[in-house]
């Protein structure tokens, strides 16, 4: 799959949220902690903290199916949907991706005026688990007339 | 159900990420622009767009939406079932004031204008961070 590089950058760099749901048709949801995608396998790893992502985490295990929502605070946005090929471990290597990703969002809202101990609260976390899904479909999120409209 | 300590992440100032899932078991993931207080166990979305979350909803009523405190960082995970629409009427006129305040303070106008204050009753919230 093609994808503009704008719209890898929103990906990689935006608040990203990683949405799910149960058998039950119960939708769950959180903060992604950074991603990585994977253009030669047709891949998105989302990287999350198990514990602060168990509903995710477990839907993804189980239903297979999962939504990763990334947005810049210029409000430019893209959702991927894909099912999922692996819920693991994360290597080092990753974690410290996953890191630099935390402490730029930090940084980010920290210059759009909030106290850095309220973004901290969500991103000062360590990522330990990687959700990978197939890159599927990505659609323009951004408000506005292309809204909802695919991409790939 | 809503407590004095979820309000302040009720006032619109961050931006709250609602998932829904259809009929078929597919999840989808947006912004909502406004999650309002409208009583104890129901709030108020934004709608704004006609869009897949409208879908969803028309399909499923549960969302997950999660809301932040600006005043200490708080998330909060909210479980709500969708239960009516107001096109009009004090509810519908304070959130179109407010919206249009946000839709100026980003840059939006224009391109945010409410359709519909969709209220939902809100089934559980749970502070994850």
């Amino acid at each position: 799959m093609e994808i503009p590089q704008n719209c890898q950058d929103v990906l990689l760099n935006g608040i990203q949220h990683i949405g799910s749901a149960n058998s039950d048709l119960l939708p769950s949801q959180n903060f992604a902690h950074g991603a990585k995608l994977n253009l030669a396998k047709g891949t998105l790893t989302i990287f999350v903290q198990k514990n602060f992502c168990k509903n995710v985490v477990r839907d993804s295990e189980t239903s297979k199916r999962a939504v990763f929502y990334s947005a810049l605070p210029s409000h430019e946005a893209y959702q991927v949907k894909g099912d999922v090929i692996s819920v693991a471990p994360l290597s080092e290597a990753d974690v410290s991706q996953s890191q630099k990703y935390c402490d730029q969002v930090i940084q980010t809202l920290t210059e759009l005026g909030l106290s850095p101990d309220i973004p901290k609260k969500i991103w000062g976390r360590v990522a330990d688990t990687g959700i990978t899904i197939e890159l599927e479909q990505i659609f323009n999120q951004t408000p506005g007339p292309e809204a909802g409209k695919p991409i790939s | 159900m809503i407590k004095e300590e979820h309000l302040p992440a009720l006032q619109g100032l961050i931006p709250a990420c609602i998932t829904t899932c259809s009929a078929a078991g597919e999840p989808n993931a947006t912004v909502v622009s406004q999650v309002w207080y409208v009583d104890d166990e129901h709030v108020a979305l934004s709608h704004q767009f006609f869009n897949k979350t409208r879908r969803n909803i028309s399909e499923n009523p549960k969302a997950a939406v999660m809301i932040i405190s600006p005043e200490n960082g708080s998330a909060y995970d909210l479980i709500i079932s969708y239960e009516r629409t107001e096109t009009e009427g004090a509810l519908f006129d304070e959130m179109d004031m407010q919206l249009e305040a946000i839709a100026s303070m980003t840059g939006m106008s224009g391109i945010f204008k409410l359709l519909g204050a969709d209220v939902y009753k809100v089934e559980s919230i749970v502070q994850v961070a």
